[in-house]
């Protein structure tokens, strides 16, 4: 398991930390517990960039070489490295969305990841939850912030934090130069 | 079963709604569904707010009269109507926490509801409802309850309907729990109870 960064898409392997673009503002929350929160602006109405993560083609053409979405709450997001990637591949990833509000929310955590050692713990992975935000923005571009929340104490969070700290912000650029490659 | 609302499932709450300042604030999503939204304004600071949602004794002065609430994310809202009710009794209300992000958002899935409920589990199924709370500042909260995954239909319409008045008297009964006192179960059912006598 070479790169399962995400949020939603599975990232690359990260070499710095600073992305252009992409606003950091994590924070502790009321218990205390860490929230990895991070922003773009991206050049796309809500709708436009709600269907870059909610279609089959939408997901393909920025995130991973295959992917297939089953819309709505409690469906799923499934995606391979390989463009020949086929539905319940054991080497695919799989989310389960929670919540489905198109061009709003979509909240979702990792079902499934691929067998073998990665980057982080899947259990960690697991007890994390996913919350993307469309917001319009008035100029006709949407502030998409990617929030994740559930992480506790010890190395296995630690270590999954840093991964999505740099990894989802990496995919964010991504998302925001498939609609526009300024940022 | 009086009234089963959306946010617990669980509230048995006098219909008399109260002064309590609530916006129906629904509308149609971006593929057109419905999301039926109330906005709730209270006078009483947040964490006073989460706490009456998230924990056993803040529940129980507003929900249901019997609850258990297992904090987190995967974590669970158990609760029941009935003055002599369990936690664990199999007809209890099963409302598994889906998202858990202190004083700010709440997302509940309904796993279980008694036998009886006036809808089909199939429909409660699909919905999911999402609790906002944000700090106004000066000690008020503002709470924000959608219901999302309405689809189209006799069995929705139905369901929606009942939620449509359900939450609105939920947020009345939180608003009075926070602003004035917790509900007395006690003497609720022992006024239900007369006021079917008397019929």
């Amino acid at each position: 398991m070479k790169r399962i960064a995400m949020g939603l898409a599975a990232v690359l392997a990260m070499t710095c930390g600073a992305w252009a673009g992409v606003k950091d503002d994590s924070f502790k929350d009321a218990n205390g517990a860490r929230v990895l929160q991070e922003s773009i602006e991206v050049d796309a109405p809500p709708v436009d960039v709600w269907a870059a993560f909610t279609t089959d083609k939408g997901f393909m053409k920025w995130a991973a070489p295959w992917a297939h979405i089953v819309p709505g709450n409690g469906g799923t997001i499934e995606f391979a490295f390989a463009p020949n990637g086929k539905a319940g591949d054991p080497a695919n990833v799989r989310h389960r969305i929670l919540v489905w509000l198109p061009a709003k929310i979509l909240i979702f955590q990792n079902e499934y990841l691929p067998p073998g050692p990665g980057p982080f713990d899947a259990g960690a992975f697991g007890a994390v939850r996913t919350i993307l935000t469309f917001d319009p923005t008035g100029r006709g571009t949407t502030d998409v912030t990617q929030t994740v929340v559930g992480f506790g104490e010890g190395d296995k969070f630690d270590r999954l934090y840093a991964h999505l700290h740099d990894g989802n912000a990496e995919y964010l650029t991504m998302l925001a130069r498939n609609f526009g490659g300024k940022r | 079963m009086k009234r089963i609302t959306a946010a617990v499932l669980a509230a048995c709450v006098p219909a008399t709604a109260g002064a309590a300042d609530i916006k129906d604030t629904s509308y149609r999503d971006a593929e057109g569904r419905r999301v039926q939204q109330l906005e709730l304004v209270v006078h009483a600071p947040v964490g006073r707010v989460w706490q009456a949602f998230t924990t056993d004794k803040g529940f129980m002065s507003w929900g249901a009269p019997v609850a258990r609430v297992t904090p987190g994310n995967g974590g669970m809202i158990e609760a029941s109507y009935s003055l002599s009710a369990k936690i664990g009794d199999p007809e209890n209300i099963k409302n598994r926490i889906v998202l858990y992000v202190p004083e700010q958002e709440l997302v509940l899935h309904n796993e279980h509801v008694p036998k009886g409920a006036p809808f089909k589990t199939e429909v409660i199924d699909k919905i999911r409802t999402v609790i906002r709370f944000e700090d106004l500042g000066g000690g008020r909260t503002k709470v924000v309850e959608s219901g999302v995954g309405y689809g189209e239909g006799a069995d929705f319409d139905a369901m929606y309907a009942l939620f449509a008045s359900g939450n609105r008297e939920e947020f009345s009964a939180l608003a009075r729990s926070l602003e004035e006192g917790p509900v007395d179960w006690k003497a609720q059912a022992a006024a239900a109870n007369a006021s079917v006598g008397a019929k």
